[in-house]
């Protein structure tokens, strides 16, 4: 089987890649070049793009690639959308057997019940989270134009090594090696629940949805258990010394997690990376070895 | 027995509604049942929202010791009679 990933040297496209190089031939897409098997292509450069794909004829591609910068609303959907479509018409063109978007739990917006399933009612807050539902619906119209099999897979907040300091671990953990205090009060006073999920996890999952025999789906990847930051606030505790503060605010806590029912029974996800003092360990080496 | 799964404070209205709307979505899913053939009677706003939700019919059961909810289009009723008399006008739609 041969893959194509875009995103490929981003947080989940580097994971990705390793994963799946161990079984398959892999090929990368990125906006800077980082490896031997990674091509600077442009998705926004359809010509280009097609004549990649129509000489190296891939069985998979697995498009992981999204601008998540606040632009304007052309630039998002010109970067997300348009990327996303011109990347649907090559694998029309040359006969891709099955395509995975990763989409986001963003496209729910706030919660309406809990565990949020794939029924949820869609209310995207940003305008990332808008491109991406614009994007799921683009997926639909080539499925059902020409046939393409897609898998869609709703990402919930992914962690793992190497993850961009912006993101709730990582700030932790740098605030806390930097003896800065943590500041629990943005997540509703650390109560507010939250979903994990490793990124080994999200690889499995995309692995999984390449070899499915489903033409279509869309499937919730993530723990499928409810953590809030100040559980995570503790089991950092367990490795570094932490200072959490908390400050009452009156901000309605947005609490999500959601049922995985649908990839456990279609794909056969069960994730199995578990929150805890090893993989946080990991982490902490990861961003300890950039500092 | 029907558990949300989840822990969060009731303190706050819109957990409340949370809780409710969860618990609700939990039992339909677990027994299997068409939301359309479920009638939820409540006795709250917090109630009334949750069957909103998840668009379930709502018969508001007004009661002496809650407050009665005002400005909301209710099917109300009073006591147990005028429940099952409503019940069966709803079952006969």
């Amino acid at each position: 089987m041969r893959i194509l990933v875009t995103g490929a040297s981003g947080f989940i496209g580097s994971h990705l890649m390793n994963y799946l190089s161990r079984n398959y031939r892999i090929h990368g897409l990125s906006r800077s070049k980082k490896s031997q098997n990674i091509f600077q292509i442009s998705l926004s450069d359809k010509q280009k793009l097609a004549k990649h794909m129509k000489k190296n004829k891939y069985d998979v591609v697995i498009h992981l690639e999204a601008s998540l910068e606040e632009s304007t609303p052309l630039d998002m959907f010109i970067k997300n959308c348009v990327s996303t479509a011109n990347i649907l018409e090559c694998c029309a063109e040359t006969n891709v057997t099955k395509v995975i978007f990763s989409s986001s739990q963003l496209v729910y917006g706030k919660s309406e019940y809990l565990p949020i399933d794939e029924d949820h009612p869609k209310n995207p807050i940003s305008n990332y989270a808008l491109s991406k539902l614009i994007c799921e619906e683009i997926c639909k119209m080539y499925h059902n134009t020409y046939g393409l099999p897609i898998q869609i897979l709703r990402l919930s907040s992914i962690y793992g090594p190497g993850q961009s300091p912006k993101y709730i671990i990582p700030t932790m953990m740098i605030n806390s090696v930097n003896n800065k205090d943590i500041e629990i009060h943005h997540y509703k006073n650390g109560l507010q629940l939250m979903d994990f999920v490793h990124v080994k996890d999200v690889c499995k999952a995309i692995s999984l949805a390449c070899k499915s025999k489903s033409k279509f789906g869309i499937y919730n990847i993530a723990s499928g258990k409810p953590l809030t930051a100040n559980d995570i606030a503790d089991k950092i505790s367990q490795i570094i010394q932490i200072h959490k503060i908390s400050t009452s605010i009156d901000r309605e806590a947005n609490h999500l997690f959601y049922d995985i029912s649908n990839a456990e029974r279609e794909l056969g996800f069960k994730p199995s990376v578990k929150l805890e003092k090893k993989t946080l360990k990991e982490i902490y080496k990861s961003i300890v070895s950039k500092m | 027995m029907h558990d949300v799964g989840f822990v969060i404070d009731n303190i706050v209205r819109s957990n409340r509604i949370l809780i409710k709307t969860s618990l609700l979505k939990q039992i339909i899913k677990d027994e299997r049942i068409n939301p359309q053939r479920v009638l939820y009677v409540g006795n709250s706003s917090e109630d009334y929202e949750a069957a909103t939700r998840l668009k379930i019919p709502f018969v508001y059961m007004e009661n002496h010791y809650l407050d009665k909810e005002s400005g909301l289009d209710l099917n109300r009723v009073g006591n147990m009679f005028d429940l099952k008399q409503k019940i069966q006008s709803l079952v006969l739609k």
